[in-house]
């Protein structure tokens, strides 16, 4: 059906649903994060210890980061910022674990860009009116409309493109990388294949950890910053 | 043998992955984010009024303290002028006794020296009665009695000897 870079479609429902390697690693991620949700706030006390302590530091963080970002009256985006955060950064490491990211798919991350089109457009009418928001659209002059709309339009586009593009580029660099090794140890003629073991850990340390930690922090920043700035 | 999907592609998984982002945000929302947060207000909060309490409890200590070292020092000047006054009254008091010891004594003096007087009077009133009843016996005896030059001699001398040996022993 597709180039074997896509995702591996695992099981089709009648009428063309199909379940994709990128739906079942979601699911995947979803539950080890409830589950670490779960242990660690499962024996919260009053006097914090151990696993808490760094429960508590993760969370505080997220919302002093949202605040920082924000603004303190903004405080009530944090779950959303810091499950964002977190889903990202599970889905952009699922590499190295040798699953394919869900975030190498171009619905996850067009999925997320939406949900902030969404966040951007509906708190930015609640907070302005309607009036203030479409007013907002033909500023500084009304000839700006167009181009508002191409910008508002684009916003989306970029924030899905911008971490697709960064994490299938790995991704495919990746299995590249796997496929030339596995050449050069066969070419060789060795029984093992030995460059496979240590070379790629290299790139996956690029590709992965700096590229996939770099680009979470870079959507969810964005995200951030345009629901803000569009409400204020 | 599995398939692949486009690489680039929109299909259902677009709609699967909006609604699991929702999920997972609304699960780890109630699970992690409010709990988690609302503990560490309510801690602050707690940690907040602790201190507040201890400060309140601290100042009013502070308020005892001032109250009970001002009464202290009123204590003691009052002790301290308890017992000037008290050395004042004793003084006084030793003085009096004192006084009235030493009139005392010097009233008993006169008296004594009053009965000393009374007394020699006294005695000497009795020695002169004693000497003129004596005189009146002798010349009792001298008269009922004969006597002659040598007789007389004797007897005076006898008188004599026995005025003396009165008045000798008086």
């Amino acid at each position: 059906m597709g180039s074997e870079f896509g995702p591996k479609i695992i099981y089709e429902l009648p009428g063309g649903v199909v379940i994709t390697e990128t739906v079942v690693n979601t699911w995947i991620i979803m539950i080890v994060l409830i589950i670490f949700s779960l242990v660690f706030t499962r024996k919260f006390e009053k006097i914090p210890k151990g696993a808490q302590n760094v429960v508590e530091m993760i969370v505080d963080l997220v919302y002093s980061l949202t605040e920082q970002v924000m603004g303190k009256n903004k405080q009530g985006f944090a779950p959303y910022v810091g499950t964002l955060f977190f889903f990202l950064i599970f889905a952009n490491l699922w590499g190295l674990v040798g699953l394919r990211p869900p975030t190498a798919d171009v619905n996850t991350t067009s999925a997320l860009a939406i949900i902030t089109f969404v966040l951007i457009h509906f708190f930015s009418i609640k907070s302005k009116g309607i009036k203030g928001y479409l007013k907002g659209k033909i500023e500084p002059f009304p000839l700006l409309l167009p181009l508002n709309i191409i910008g508002d339009l684009a916003t989306p586009i970029s924030l899905a493109f911008r971490l697709f593009g960064n994490i299938v580029g790995g991704l495919i660099i990746m299995s590249l990388l796997y496929g030339a090794l596995a050449g050069l140890s066969m070419k060789i003629g060795l029984p093992i294949p030995i460059f496979e073991a240590g070379i790629p850990s290299i790139f996956h340390i690029y590709f992965d950890v700096f590229s996939g930690v770099l680009q979470s922090f870079i959507f969810v920043m964005l995200t951030m910053v345009f629901v803000s700035m569009e409400m204020d | 043998m599995l398939e692949y999907a486009k690489l680039v592609a929109f299909n259902w998984t677009f709609v699967f992955q909006i609604l699991n982002t929702i999920i997972l945000f609304l699960i780890l929302r109630k699970l992690l984010f409010k709990p988690v947060k609302e503990m560490m207000l309510a801690r602050q909060q707690r940690i907040q009024d602790t201190v507040d309490e201890a400060d309140e409890i601290n100042k009013q200590a502070q308020a005892f303290k001032k109250e009970y070292e001002i009464k202290l020092e009123n204590i003691k000047e009052e002790g301290r002028e308890i017992i000037k006054a008290a050395r004042l009254k004793a003084d006084e008091q030793y003085k009096e006794i004192i006084n009235e010891a030493h009139e005392r004594a010097s009233m008993m003096i006169k008296h004594a020296e009053a009965e000393i007087e009374r007394e020699n009077i006294k005695a000497m009133n009795e020695l002169k009665n004693e000497i003129t009843s004596l005189a009146f016996i002798t010349v009792e005896k001298v008269l009922k009695k004969k006597l002659d030059e040598k007789d007389h001699n004797e007897l005076i001398q006898k008188f004599l000897e026995e005025v003396g040996e009165a008045e000798w022993q008086s």
